[in-house]
């Protein structure tokens, strides 16, 4: 068994009223290398959650979380320096994921440090050189702080940071979301190079159905703390089962004025016949 | 690149005014004439005059030497204080940040323990057992400052911790050691820098008035309280002996309460990792 | 006809060290009555500068040129006179609701309160207030009138906020990012709900936004800003179907889509200027893709183009050719 399984993983918190609130309800995903899996889900739907349990950064209540045949939430030793080096994360807002108190240098050459690949401290420099080239940086960019560079930049940054260890599997929480309209392409542009160049597995988490359509072979659609759908992505998006998905396929923006006119003609005579039904 | 903001004149104006009071702390006793810190009881209570620019006191030593000698006791002591209490907060929310929950949550009511002991008992409880002197005091300031301190840094990192940077360093295994040391402390510290200048300013009065009322640091020395508290029988026939090293007290207090608010200004947000899209 | 607003020149400049920097550059353009138009651009255009100019909202800023609005001098208006405008001239909604809202008010008050600065009586001003809260989807307006800001959801407070930015009875919405910060379903409701509330008034809408995707749908024209000045404007039909500048190009080939499978989405190079350093010449030239070396010295001018107008040398010399 390869790459990284979640198993029907519930998770509850205290809920403000006393009780608890079932954030996952049971959610089961796997992400094999060199596959891209794409996860659709809205603010409320447990998609952080479910991150932060299948990296190992807060344990679930029931259910288990997979590397390599070894169960995650109890890993120690080799296995858990194994899952720390082989799955990475790129987080949405690229302002708040880098320190402000490192240099590039510090930044994309932590992992090599940290994990022994390269103590040396001449060949790191190398090593982040040929990374931020391979991002499409500049290697003098090393010796600067997180601020001198613009959101699409930084972003760049965080992917080489991740790349630095040789991960097998990135989990990218929505990656382009922060990033100015013209600057998402070449990021997720980047990803895709990168998955087919280092065989890489991605797990990519967004609310935006063209992202994930564009980028990811199959894909899973969460609400509440469910997968309400799951399958091939045009199997899904081009012909979608659950009535939740329909929804998020029909209130995604087309950018095509005569279509999207007419969906909002028709949304227009659905309101006027729902307002006139009421009594 | 981001511009640092401009000085202003106000700001200067802080900035030469605390440059001046550490000066005077520093080199104040090594400057200050031999007479200072000798009697010479002909020249009592002379007035402000163009020798003597504050006039003399009691035992007839110039009183403007003698603020300026009094600098260090009064100032760096405080400063003592503070950087020993602030150091013990760090270690404490330090430890607690990385350590269990349960240990966290019994270090965390250990700190309202000793938040509930006001310094200024403890210093008297610390003069009645080892003698009234400055050392007592500085004492009994430092181990009682520090839960302030480790509670207001432990609700900082508390944020820190769960930034997306370091919650990446985990994900990326990063040893809890170098967790602490090289993304959640130097992101939390600015705020101690503050506060520090803040608590400067506060220490300043308070071991003052400790001196005054006689369980910090005694005569001779040059130390304010001490200076104002030996003053108090001439007030009212020599007013300048009190009233010197009263406004010194009160000029370094409001210069370092100033530096901490100029700080907050300029530090506050540089470790924030803001930045609004339009 | 004359225009319901109309900005020409306008230029502003924003506070920065010792002196000023330009984050607006001459930008012209007008709204008429009933029509929808949208602002769009990436951060630095200075779109949400404009916004804010309109109703002059920042006294920080130094703004030159001129806005008229039912063919009065907005920039020459009094404090009294701006607040009259404000609200029952042009009603105004921002991206984050609660920004707009006092969390300590109950939110029917908050919008009666927009009726009662303009002399409307108590009772009157609350059953309006419960009106139009009812009319925007709020279910049991006159007891959820009586909750607090704190006690809605996101899309619910953006209609709170719309329903202050109408109570008054504006003759123009602006809506500065109005459903940035919400899920695409909630982003839809909200949309719509401006596209009827400004249907059945008769209202002329400037939605500004960052989104072209849901421009598509809304508007009736588009500007398009980049680094403090219209680049390309024009019916939106014609902004989709031909674009004329090259940014305008970039930014809908670069949005993938959700309605269809694309093969490779072609990026734009670099990154949006700030207005710090804004490039000679045409500002976009930097990244264009079919610079010619004039971009680099002079800017090019907007100039009529097919229904719209648009600001590219290349573009320019095209039409004299044909």
């Amino acid at each position: 068994m390869t790459g990284l399984a979640v198993t029907d993983l519930c998770k509850s918190y205290p809920a403000a009223g006393g009780g608890r609130r079932e954030v996952l309800k049971g959610v089961s995903l796997r992400i094999d290398k060199g596959e891209c899996v794409g996860l659709i889900g809205e603010s409320g739907s447990g998609k952080s959650t479910l991150i932060r349990c299948a990296l190992g950064l807060e344990k679930p209540d029931s259910g288990r979380v997979d590397y390599e045949g070894s169960f995650v939430h109890e890993a120690t030793g080799p296995d858990l320096l194994l899952f720390r080096r082989e799955v990475q994360i790129v987080f949405q807002d690229p302002f708040a994921s880098l320190n402000p108190r490192m240099t590039v240098e510090e930044l994309v050459g932590e992992g090599l440090l940290v994990h022994r690949i390269e103590p040396s401290r001449a060949r790191r420099r190398a090593c982040v050189a040929e990374l931020l080239g391979r991002v499409g940086l500049e290697a003098d960019a090393m010796h600067r702080y997180p601020r001198a560079f613009s959101g699409g930049q930084r972003q760049r940054i965080a992917i080489a940071r991740a790349l630095a260890v040789s991960p097998r599997i990135l989990v990218c929480d929505e990656p382009v979301s922060a990033l100015d309209v013209s600057v998402q392409a070449q990021v997720i542009n980047l990803l895709a190079d990168m998955r087919s160049a280092l065989g890489l597995g991605i797990l990519f988490v967004a609310h935006d159905i063209g992202v994930v359509r564009y980028l990811c072979d199959s894909v899973l659609v969460l609400a509440e703390g469910r997968v309400v759908e799951e399958g091939p992505t045009e199997t899904v998006f081009g012909d979608p089962q659950h009535d939740y998905t329909r929804a998020l396929m029909a209130a995604a923006p087309v950018p095509d004025p005569a279509e999207a006119k007419a969906r909002r003609a028709l949304r227009r005579q659905q309101r006027e016949a729902a307002r006139g039904s009421e009594p | 690149m981001m511009a640092r903001p401009h000085l202003s004149l106000g700001d200067a104006t802080v900035f030469v005014l605390v440059a001046l009071i550490l000066a005077a702390a520093v080199f104040g006793n090594l400057l200050a004439p031999e007479a200072t810190f000798s009697s010479d009881i002909g020249n009592a209570f002379l007035p402000p005059d163009a020798q003597h620019w504050l006039g003399t006191d009691s035992q007839g030593r110039d009183v403007l030497w003698r603020v300026i000698a009094g600098a260090a006791p009064s100032l760096l002591s405080s400063m003592l204080v503070v950087t020993i209490y602030s150091l013990i907060g760090v270690v404490v929310a330090t430890l607690a940040t990385v350590v269990p929950r349960w240990l966290d949550e019994g270090l965390m009511r250990g700190t309202e323990i000793g938040l509930a002991l006001p310094g200024v008992i403890v210093a008297m409880g610390f003069a009645s057992a080892m003698g009234p002197s400055l050392a007592s005091a500085v004492i009994a300031m430092s181990i009682t400052g520090w839960p302030i301190t480790a509670r207001l840094l432990r609700s900082i990192t508390r944020q820190t911790m769960v930034a997306p940077y370091v919650q990446g360093a985990q994900v990326m295994g990063v040893s809890r050691f170098r967790l602490m040391t090289r993304h959640v402390l130097p992101n939390s510290l600015d705020v101690l820098i503050i506060k520090w200048s803040g608590d400067v300013s506060i220490t300043i009065l308070v071991l003052g008035g400790l001196s005054f009322v006689g369980v910090g640091a005694q005569p001779p020395s040059a130390e304010w309280g001490a200076m104002i508290s030996d003053a108090r029988s001439y007030v009212s026939t020599a007013w300048w002996t009190a009233a010197a090293p009263g406004a010194a007290i009160a000029l370094t207090a409001v210069s370092f309460s100033l530096l901490g608010d100029i700080l907050q200004r300029r530090l506050g947000g540089a470790g924030a990792s803001g930045g609004a899209r339009s | 006809m004359k225009p319901l607003l109309e900005v020409r020149a306008l230029t502003i400049d924003v506070p920065k060290g010792e002196g000023w920097m330009r984050v607006v550059d001459g930008v012209d353009f007008s709204i008429g009555a009933g029509e929808r138009v949208a602002l769009v651009g990436e951060s630095g255009s200075g779109k949400s500068m404009t916004a804010r100019a309109l109703m002059r909202l920042d006294d920080a800023l130094r703004i030159g040129g001129a806005i008229r609005f039912a063919g009065e001098e907005v920039l020459g208006c009094t404090e009294a006179e701006m607040r009259a405008l404000r609200g029952s001239g042009i009603g105004m909604v921002f991206q984050d609701p609660m920004a707009s809202l006092d969390p300590f008010m109950r939110v029917g008050d908050q919008v009666a309160e927009v009726l009662r600065i303009r002399g409307v009586g108590r009772a009157e001003a609350h059953a309006r207030a419960v009106a139009i809260l009812a009319e925007l989807g709020v279910r049991d307006a006159a007891s959820r009138s009586g909750a607090y800001p704190h006690e809605f959801s996101g899309g619910m407070r953006q209609r709170v906020v719309l329903a202050m930015a109408l109570v008054a009875g504006p003759k123009l919405l602006v809506a500065d990012e109005p459903t940035t910060a919400l899920d695409a379903r909630i982003q839809q409701q909200v949309l719509d709900l401006i596209d009827d509330a400004a249907a059945d008034r008769g209202l002329g809408v400037l939605l500004i936004t960052h989104n072209l995707g849901i421009v598509a749908g809304f508007a009736d024209r588009v500007l398009v800003m980049y680094s403090g000045r219209i680049v390309e404007e024009g019916p939106v039909e014609q902004i989709f179907a031909a674009p004329a500048h090259p940014y305008t190009r970039g930014l809908i080939a670069a949005v993938p889509r959700a309605d269809m499978r694309v093969d490779r989405l072609p990026p734009i190079d670099g990154a949006p200027p700030s207005p710090a350093r804004r490039p000679s010449g045409c500002a976009f030239h930097p990244r264009c893709p079919v610079r010619l070396p004039v971009c680099v010295m002079t800017a090019p001018q907007l100039r009529p183009s097919g229904g719209g107008s648009v600001a590219c040398h290349l573009a320019a010399a095209e039409e004299a050719m044909a």
